[in-house]
Parts: structure tokens; C-alpha cells; sequence
């Protein structure tokens, strides 16, 4: 039986979905729109059903994108997605609000069981809900749960597995017909409407003990006008602290199992093209991904549990005020937030913001927070250009440098989003009206569940295009034109430094000479004068061209340019010291080292971010004007700190 | 005297008189902020906005400029 899941926001909905199918479920998108479908598969008796959650809405009526597949699907009886069953998830403690969705979805002529979700709150408020007779007055099966703490799962699915489909429930306005989406008029009318005759009707089976007095509780510090932002910074201190330590781990683990598989596979696949493909190209390429996993997952953590207990709201209402003047929202906050390990599952993120244009800015500018991919290039020029020294006694000099690289991209992206609100123009005004739940105990399935999805589509989204460009890159940088490569290599052999090398030398300096002269290199090479201005020579153009798959692997392209044979990057970086260019001078200098930072902390380096911007904004014009953008930023940038610090 | 939610004082119940039209009214009906409710707005994030009300016993949070739209009323 194909079942909808529907309810208001904050209901427990979720919980509902995640009950009834535990880890039997599948994250994609309604067809033909990039708004998030969940769907899964679950039994009750000997039959298999499929089961949608559908966006929570609070009415038939949308506000966002989202919200609007909910009105598409069921003003629609031949949709592909029109359920034969409607679960309508509701809080049992809040019945007035809730019932106006499920009496627009019954009556539609949907079959429908109503779900009275977080029994247990309402028992708490000491509300009494006379289920038998709502049962009766509305026609329909009823059934109580905790979700949360997966009670009534068993009531859930006998109720589903009797469900008399040809039994449609009592109508609360006949010949009821949806509105059209902009006939606001007449949808405000029929929500009075309703909501009029609900609460008529709550008031028959319903009684309320002695309504407690609304408490503040945790509130009156949390979102306290001083303590609140202490509460907040604190949070986030603690929870980066715990990802860039703890994530650490795994992530080098990975990072080395990786290479030793490429190194396995070099040694024991026949040599030839295809074994190098595999070695070289297709699997450090999946290293380059899933090496972030930890990071991402643990990121994601958090914010699963500060989602799941209630204090995300809160968040968003006390940065709301300060977010505005910049074009931003409350809401931008979390995006901006999750970028600081990835920008994409951050421009995903953003689906939450109602207002288009807040929106748009916000994935305009998340790809400015320094991302987790520029870790270990920053790392490798700090060690290079800033001397490990004390300042003022307690702070270390190359500490500084780093968090400064991370407070650049934050301005930046404020900066950038105050330029943005003043050209983006859009006709329809935004709004922020939220809810803000009670304060709950995190359930662990569901942020495992969270984490678990969101790792997934890092790796599914932006792995398919890392792997893809990584396999280009190492295409460009493996071949090259016969002649020039013979015509290098001749040359090299017969230079003095190379006769008079070992082995394992003579080894690197021909990889060298073949990257070189290889597409890549030719590439490298035709991008110099262009770069010349920001102190850089061909091979750093080469590791510029490189990142393009994804900015850590600038990294390992210097170590091949540099034949650095070693994947320790002690070699490397004493390697690039010594290394001077053409004229004699030091390539890496403090004044190209600075450049080459402001350089990553700005530019567009990340063909998975710009493909997720395209599909999130439906056009390539967003991503071209970010990839342009900040390319020009961080050109400018670059070229502004070469020559101030030379 | 009738003024708007936007300048009511904290901790004080009001009655709703009505919503002048804004393209928020739909929802702000749907959570339950129409004329005859007693709300009362219970927090303000610094800088007095957004604020955050009491709708029958769910916290809703709305900036203070589409609170100007909301008139009120004391009962």
C-alpha cells in the first residue's frame, strides 16, 4: 500500500517515519524538483508498504518550495506520489492547531488513521482527549503514540494492517476544493474557518485539568540578551574543539589506509595504464572524499542533538537581529555553520529559509567559510612562511595565523552578503515566523539516523564529482605530447644534478620532468603570466589547477612537482624552501606564502559545491557568478597581500 | 486603546483585535495568531527582536516588523 505521512512541524512526525521503518529508508527527491523526499518500507502482517514523509506544513497552503510538493501531490489523484493511506501525525497536546491539516486532508475524501503522537506530554499538561468519541466523530481510526520513545508502534501497525479503505471520514466543510496557491484570500478565509468549528469541536472531547502556567524554564538563560551568546559561543567552542581534535584521528587513519591501497594495487595489479588508473587516479580520488567522512559525521552530530533538543530554534531567534543587516537570516546560521566542515551539506542546509532572497545569499556566501578541504593546504604554508614563534607569551604565532585565515572567509562572507543584499532584488517580502519546541532529551536513533544520512549525501553528491575530476586531473597530468616529453626527459638524463643522484632520486626527478610536460603542465605553464603578479611560478599554477577537484590535493601535486618521494610533509615543505625560481629569488617567500593563503581562503575551488549551488538554485547562472566572484576576490585578494608584505 | 503587538509589553496578556493584511497573515492564522486569541509575548531576543509569543502553549517567534501588523487589544 503506498502510505503518506503528513503533520505540522515539531509534531514528532519524524519519529513516526523512523519507527515504523527503522533503517529501511531512502532519501531522494520528488520528481523533477530538488525538494528532499523520504521514503521507506515497512510490514505490517504479511503486507509490505511504501511510506513517504512528506514536508511538515502547518496547511494545504504552502510558504516555501518545500511545502508546496505537500499542495501538488494531493490536488493531484494521478500523482505518481497520491497516497492510497494518510498517516496524519499530530500533537495530542496541541489539538486546535493541528486538526486544521488533517480536516483539509480528510476532507480531500483521503483515507486516513490519525495519529495522536507525544501522549505523554499531553498526559503531562493534563490534557484528557475522549479518543472513542473523536474516533466516532470523525470517522476514522485513531491511534496514540510516543514516538520519540517508540510507543505504539504495535497499535500503529495493526491499526494500518485493518485499515478499510473504502471508509472515508466525516467531512468538516463539503465539496471542499483546495484553493489555488494565490488565492491567499480565500485560504485565510477557509483556515478561520476551520479552525472556528475545530476548536467548537475540541471543546466536546477535550477537558483540561487545571492548565499549568506557561514556564520559561531553560529559556530565560538560553536565549537570555547576554548569557544566551555566552551559552552559544561556548557551544560552538566546544563542539569545533571536539571536531578538529577528535576527527583528526580516523581522518589520517583513512588518509593512510588510502595510500597504502594505492600503493598495494600499483604493486600487485599488472603494470599498464588501467592499473594506474585505478592506483593513481580512482582510488585516492575516493580517498579525497570519504577521508572527510569523520569530520562531517561528527559535525553533524551536533547539530542533530542541538536540532533534536530544541535549542537550533533558539539559535535562529537570537541571531536573527544581528544576521539581518547583512541580507541574512536566523536561520543562515546553521548553514554557515555546517560549511565550516563542508559547503555542500551547508547549501543543502538552507532549504529551511523561506525567504528567497536571504536564502540565495546565504549559499552565495557559505562556500566563504573556510571548509575543512583548506586544512591541510593552510597547514603546509603556515609551517612554511610563519615562524613558529610566541606572541604576547601565550598565543603561538602560527595558531594566530590560522585562526585569522578562518575569521577572513567569516568577514568575508558578511562583507560579501551586505554587497549582495544591495543588488539582489526580489518582488515577494520575506517573513520569519517559527516555532520554537519544547526542550526535549535528544533521541539517539534519530541523530544517528541524521548523521548517517548526511555522510551519505556528502559521499554520494559531491564523491561522484570529486571522483569524476579527480580522474580528468590525473588524465592531464599522466599524458602529454610525445615529442616534448622524449625531448624532456633526454635533457634530464644528461644534466649533471641527475648523474650524479641515487636511485631513488633519479625516480623522482622523472616524475617531476613527466608532470612537467604533461598536459597539466602545459597547463601550469600557460597560466603563469597570469600569476606571476601573486608571486607564483607554473608549478604552484599547477597546484592551483589541481585543487580543482578538491583543494587538499594541492598538497600532494606540489609533493610530485617538488619530487618529493616521501608522503611525510617534512620533506616537502624543507623541499619548497630552498626552492627558487628562474631569476634565482625564493619562490616561497612570506609575501607569496600570505598570498597563496588569502588566495585559498577566497577562491572557488570546488567543483562539487558549485554543481550542489546549480541544482539547489535550478540554473548555472548562481554558480558562475560565485565561481567569477570569487575568483576575482580572491585574485585581488592574493595580489593586494603579495604586494603589501613584499 | 488599541495598539500593535510590536510595542505590547512583555508578560502581558492581549487580545488579538486583527492582522493588517501582510503576506504572513495565512500562516500567522495557521499557528493560531488570529483575532479573539489571547497571546502574550513572553521573550525578546537582544534588541527587542524577534519576539517570541504564547499562543495557547506553544512558544511562535516573528520579527518585530511583522508584529507592527498585528493590532491588539487589552481585554
Amino acid at each position: 500500500m503506498k502510505i503518506a505521512l503528513f503533520g505540522n512541524p515539531n509534531t514528532g512526525k519524524s519519529s513516526v517515519f523512523n519507527m515504523l521503518t527503522g533503517m529501511r529508508q531512502h532519501v531522494g527527491n520528488f520528481a523533477g524538483i530538488t525538494v528532499e523526499k523520504k521514503s521507506g518500507y515497512f510490514q505490517s502482517g504479511t503486507l509490505k508498504h511504501e511510506i513517504i514523509d512528506f514536508p511538515g506544513v502547518y496547511s494545504l497552503y504552502p510558504d516555501t518550495k518545500d511545502e508546496e510538493v505537500v499542495h501538488n501531490v494531493l490536488n493531484n489523484p494521478s500523482h505518481a506520489d497520491f497516497p492510497e493511506l494518510a498517516l496524519v501525525v499530530v500533537d495530542a497536546s496541541n489539538l486546535e492547531r493541528n486538526l486544521v491539516l488533517f480536516s483539509q486532508i480528510a476532507d480531500l475524501g483521503i483515507p486516513c488513521i490519525l495519529v495522536l503522537n507525544m501522549w505523554d506530554l499531553t498526559k503531562k499538561r493534563k490534557i484528557s482527549i475522549d479518543v472513542e468519541k473523536l474516533e466516532t466523530e470523525l470517522g476514522i481510526n485513531i491511534v496514540t503514540t510516543t514516538a520519540r520513545v517508540g510507543i505504539g508502534k504495535e497499535r500503529l501497525l495493526d491499526a494500518i494492517s485493518k485499515v478499510d479503505l473504502s471508509q472515508k471520514p466525516k467531512v468538516l466543510l463539503s465539496d471542499f476544493q483546495l484553493c489555488s496557491l494565490d488565492e491567499t484570500d480565500k485560504q485565510e478565509k477557509e483556515i478561520l474557518l476551520r479552525r472556528e468549528r475545530i476548536t467548537e469541536f475540541v471543546q466536546r472531547i477535550q477537558t483540561i485539568d487545571t492548565p499549568e502556567k506557561q514556564q520559561l524554564g531553560l529559556d530565560k538563560w538560553l536565549v537570555h540578551p547576554v548569557w544566551g551568546y555566552f551559552v552559544f559561543v561556548g557551544i560552538l567552542a566546544v563542539v569545533f574543539q571536539f571536531i578538529y581534535n577528535f576527527a583528526a584521528v580516523p581522518m589520517d587513519w583513512l588518509d593512510l589506509r588510502f595510500s597504502e591501497l594505492s600503493a598495494w594495487l600499483q604493486n600487485t595489479l599488472p603494470a599498464g595504464a588501467f592499473t594506474d588508473l585505478i592506483a593513481e587516479g580512482i582510488v585516492p580520488g575516493i580517498g579525497g572524499v570519504v577521508v572527510f567522512v569523520p569530520q562531517i559525521a561528527l559535525l553533524f552530530f551536533f547539530i542533530a542533538i542541538l536540532e533534536e533538543s530544541g535549542y537550533l530554534a533558539r539559535v535562529v531567534f537570537i541571531m536573527d537581529r544581528l544576521m539581518r543587516p547583512f541580507g541574512l537570516n536566523g536561520k543562515s546560521v546553521v548553514p554557515l555553520m555546517s560549511s565550516v566542515a563542508c559547503a555542500i551539506p551547508g547549501v543543502m542546509a538552507t532549504r529551511t529559509i523561506s525567504d528567497w532572497k536571504e536564502r540565495l545569499i546565504t549559499i552565495l556566501v557559505a562556500p566563504l567559510m573556510s571548509c575543512s578541504a583548506r586544512i591541510p593546504v593552510y597547514t603546509l604554508l603556515i609551517a612554511l612562511v610563519v615562524p613558529k614563534k610566541m606572541v604576547g607569551g601565550i598565543f603561538e604565532l602560527q595558531g594566530l595565523v590560522l585562526l585569522a585565515l578562518y575569521l577572513l572567509g567569516i568577514v568575508a562572507a558578511l562583507v560579501v552578503s551586505i554587497i549582495l543584499k544591495q543588488f539582489i532584488r526580489t518582488e515577494k517580502k520575506g517573513f520569519m515566523l517559527l516555532e520554537m519546541p519544547a526542550y526535549r532529551v535528544p533521541i539517539w536513533k534519530n541523530v544517528g539516523l541524521m548523521v548517517y544520512e548526511k555522510a551519505r549525501v556528502f559521499v554520494i553528491d559531491a564523491g561522484k564529482i570529486i571522483l569524476a575530476i579527480s580522474i580528468i586531473l590525473w588524465a592531464l597530468a599522466k599524458y602529454g605530447p610525445e615529442e616534448s616529453r622524449k625531448v624532456g626527459q633526454e635533457k634530464l638524463a644528461k644534466s649533471t644534478a641527475f648523474k650524479s643522484a641515487n636511485d631513488e632520486d633519479k625516480e623522482a626527478m622523472k616524475s617531476a620532468v613527466d608532470l612537467e610536460t604533461s598536459y597539466i603542465g602545459i597547463l601550469g605553464k600557460g597560466i603563469e603570466p597570469v600569476i606571476r603578479p601573486l608571486g607564483y611560478d607554473w608549478k604552484i599554477g599547477i597546484a592551483l589547477i589541481t585543487s580543482f577537484a578538491a583543494r587538499e590535493v594541492f598538497v600532494g601535486s606540489l609533493s610530485t612537482i617538488y619530487s618529493v618521494q616521501s608522503d611525510e610533509v617534512k620533506p616537502l615543505i624543507k623541499r619548497m624552501k630552498d626552492e627558487r625560481n628562474s631569476r634565482g629569488e625564493l619562490v616561497f617567500t612570506t609575501a607569496s606564502g600570505v598570498s597563496m593563503m588569502v588566495f585559498y581562503v577566497f577562491a572557488m575551488q570546488c567543483m562539487a559545491t558549485l554543481a550542489v549551488v546549480k541544482r539547489e538554485t535550478g540554473s548555472w547562472k548562481w554558480p558562475t557568478v560565485q565561481l567569477i566572484g570569487m575568483g576575482a576576490l580572491a585574485y585581488f585578494g592574493a595580489w593586494l597581500a603579495f604586494v603589501l608584505l613584499s | 486603546m488599541e495598539t500593535t503587538l510590536a510595542t505590547w509589553p512583555l508578560n502581558k496578556p492581549g487580545k488579538i483585535v486583527r492582522i493588517q493584511h501582510g503576506s504572513f497573515r495565512k500562516k500567522l492564522y495557521e499557528l493560531g495568531v488570529f483575532p479573539g486569541e489571547i497571546i502574550t509575548p513572553v521573550l525578546a531576543a537582544p534588541l527587542g527582536d524577534p519576539l517570541a509569543i504564547n499562543v495557547s502553549g506553544s512558544l511562535i517567534s516573528l520579527r518585530k516588523e511583522d508584529a507592527c501588523f498585528v493590532v491588539m487589544t487589552e481585554f
